[in-house]
């Protein structure tokens, strides 16, 4: 551990603190200033929090690929993200590192939930021992080879890196 | 565990940025993880104590930390891909006035099919929709279930038979579990003189859910034959009940033999782009005469997101709706009966609102603000500790706790 950056964290959280609270206050004076003030907060927020949410390339588009065995040759979105939010069990999913770019894009198009309301997601299924959450790889290399290798596996990767040894079922725009 | 070195531990957890999965081989069968909440709560009184439910001691008008931090550390082993093992425990102040640690979860767990698996060993019970979730701070908006509700039921986990199905269709996935098995723990009795009894409950419970893209639908229901040989205040009642001829009333009252108590509930939640909705009414009803009153909780909550702030409101009540005993109106009049009556047949009853703030300021971290003002209208309400004659004006909580995944 690092005294210091744990400093660093307590002396954000209060000023974020301060910050939500003037909002707050803000907000109870004169309710059409809600999206502005917290807008300029959050701002502020994410600049002294540098690189904690990396915006993803803008028009990229994510491929949702299966095992080349897999019979499905489509599926619609909220199917795909069942299997990513522990729904369903039927298939097993595959993820891309939590600092990726095309993870954050992934969720926020399959399901339209951020990072910390997927680990939340997950965290509720961990810890009442329903699952484990997905495998994480850092390439979409690795990933198309995990694909590859299970025929009940599901991933996703960058559109621009699909080969011929995995299967697109789904386009994300 | 010392109140020091478990802080210390907590603060360590919180401010660490590892997972503790990523100590190992990407292909280890064991999985390691953890969850942590470090909270500091205060009220603005000393009449009476501000607890989470059954707990020994809370907050007063200075900060404690006791009633919110725990700290949650689970290992899962996969022997095969249908058989694995999970142990779970839990530290936090609870049922005695320091730091305990506890097994919660402690299961071995087969899948039968893709969709079917049967756990043997220890399970949370699934009383109410946020039961098996409430600890884990992270995973919650508030910084604690209403306690309307959740102090309903002392009952936390369970040895026996867990069965779980999950299936979706369409878009709808449908999860059911069903838990069957004996509950022992401890109840913390706060009323009549106050002590702390241990209780055994066989039981069975069901829960089901359903979600839909941003819906979830969750209904549950539990029974079980609430028992405790040493509940010594209420045991020394139902003794001078017997020496005065009311022995019919003794056996109504007492649970040495175990009661029936019945809990279900409704919940849903809904999370769709930036509005965030929880709502859950649930009820406590005696099948069989004994003193526990047949209650009635319910709260809703409502927030907003943000960016990476979600601030909340909720409104939270309970109710007593029923008792299944009556007193004979010769008895009722005697000191005896009123005191039967005030200390246990008489439930206590409140409604609160509270606001809070969240903020995800780092990956798997989270920081909570969040005011609660209290409002018991019968008794001491969901505090403890408090005057004879009941708490008349509104306590206000403050709480701030910071929550770690890892």
């Amino acid at each position: 551990m690092n005294p210091h950056a744990c400093f660093t964290w307590w002396r954000a959280a209060l000023d974020g603190a301060a910050a939500a609270w003037s909002a707050a206050g803000a907000t109870l004076g004169a309710v059409g200033v809600l999206g502005a003030a917290s807008a300029v907060s959050g701002a502020a927020m994410l600049t002294s929090l540098a690189a904690l949410a990396a915006a993803p390339p803008a028009r990229a588009e994510t491929a949702v690929i299966v095992n080349v065995r897999n019979t499905l040759t489509r599926m619609p979105a909220e199917q795909a993200a069942q299997f990513f939010l522990g729904r369903s069990t039927l298939l097993t999913p595959i993820d891309l590192a939590e600092s990726s770019p095309v993870r954050a894009d992934f969720y926020r198009k399959v399901a339209g939930k951020d990072q910390d309301q997927v680990k939340a997601i997950w965290s509720k299924i961990v810890f009442t021992g329903k699952g484990l959450p997905p495998r994480e790889y850092n390439t979409p290399a690795e990933v198309k080879k995990a694909v590859a290798a299970d025929p009940a596996a599901i991933g996703y990767i960058d559109r621009s890196a699909v080969d011929d040894t995995v299967k697109v079922i789904l386009i994300l725009q | 565990m010392t109140k020091n070195v478990f802080l210390a531990l907590l603060t360590l957890a919180a401010c660490t940025p590892l997972r503790a999965q990523s100590w190992l081989p990407a292909d280890s069968p064991l999985s390691l993880s953890g969850f942590g909440t470090l909270g500091a709560a205060s009220t603005n009184t000393d009449a009476a104590q501000f607890i989470r439910y059954n707990q020994a001691s809370g907050a007063r008008s200075g900060f404690t930390t006791g009633t919110d931090s725990n700290l949650g550390l689970q290992a899962s082993y996969r022997f095969t891909p249908e058989l694995s093992a999970t142990l779970q425990t839990l530290t936090r102040k609870y049922t005695s006035s320091g730091y305990t640690t506890d097994l919660s979860w402690a299961f071995l767990k087969l899948a039968l099919t893709k969709e079917l698996s049967v756990r043997a060993g220890r399970v949370v019970v699934p009383v109410f929709m946020a039961s098996d979730t409430q600890n884990i701070g992270y995973a919650n908006t508030m910084i604690r279930p209403p306690m309307e509700l959740y102090a309903l039921a002392p009952i936390e986990n369970v040895d026996g038979l867990d069965l779980a199905w999950q299936h979706a269709f369409g878009a709808t996935s449908v999860g059911v579990q069903v838990a069957g098995g004996v509950s022992t723990g401890k109840l913390v009795v706060s009323s009549a003189g106050g002590n702390v009894v241990d209780f055994r409950a066989p039981l069975l419970g069901v829960r089901v859910t359903l979600e839909n893209g941003p819906f979830m639908l969750s209904l549950g229901r539990l029974q079980a034959d609430f028992g405790s040989s040493d509940f010594t205040a209420l045991n020394a009642v139902t003794d001078q009940l017997r020496a005065v001829g009311y022995g019919d009333v003794a056996q109504r009252l007492s649970i040495v033999d175990g009661k029936r108590i019945d809990f279900t509930s409704l919940g849903m939640t809904m999370d769709s782009h930036d509005l965030v909705l929880q709502a859950e009414y649930g009820r406590r009803r005696a099948a069989e005469p004994a003193y526990v009153s047949n209650n009635d909780a319910w709260y809703a909550m409502a927030g907003y997101r943000i960016g990476a702030f979600l601030p909340y409101y909720a409104h939270a009540a309970v109710r007593q709706t029923g008792r299944s005993v009556s007193l004979p109106a010769a008895l009722a009049a005697t000191p005896l009966g009123q005191a039967i009556d005030g200390g246990f047949l008489t439930s206590p009853e409140q409604h609160s609102d509270l606001l809070g703030v969240r903020w995800n300021l780092a990956p798997s971290r989270a920081l909570t603000l969040q005011v609660d003002r209290l409002r018991p209208t019968v008794k001491n309400g969901e505090l403890t500790d408090g005057p004879p004659g009941g708490l008349h004006a509104p306590v206000m909580v403050i709480a701030i706790a910071l929550d770690a995944v890892f």
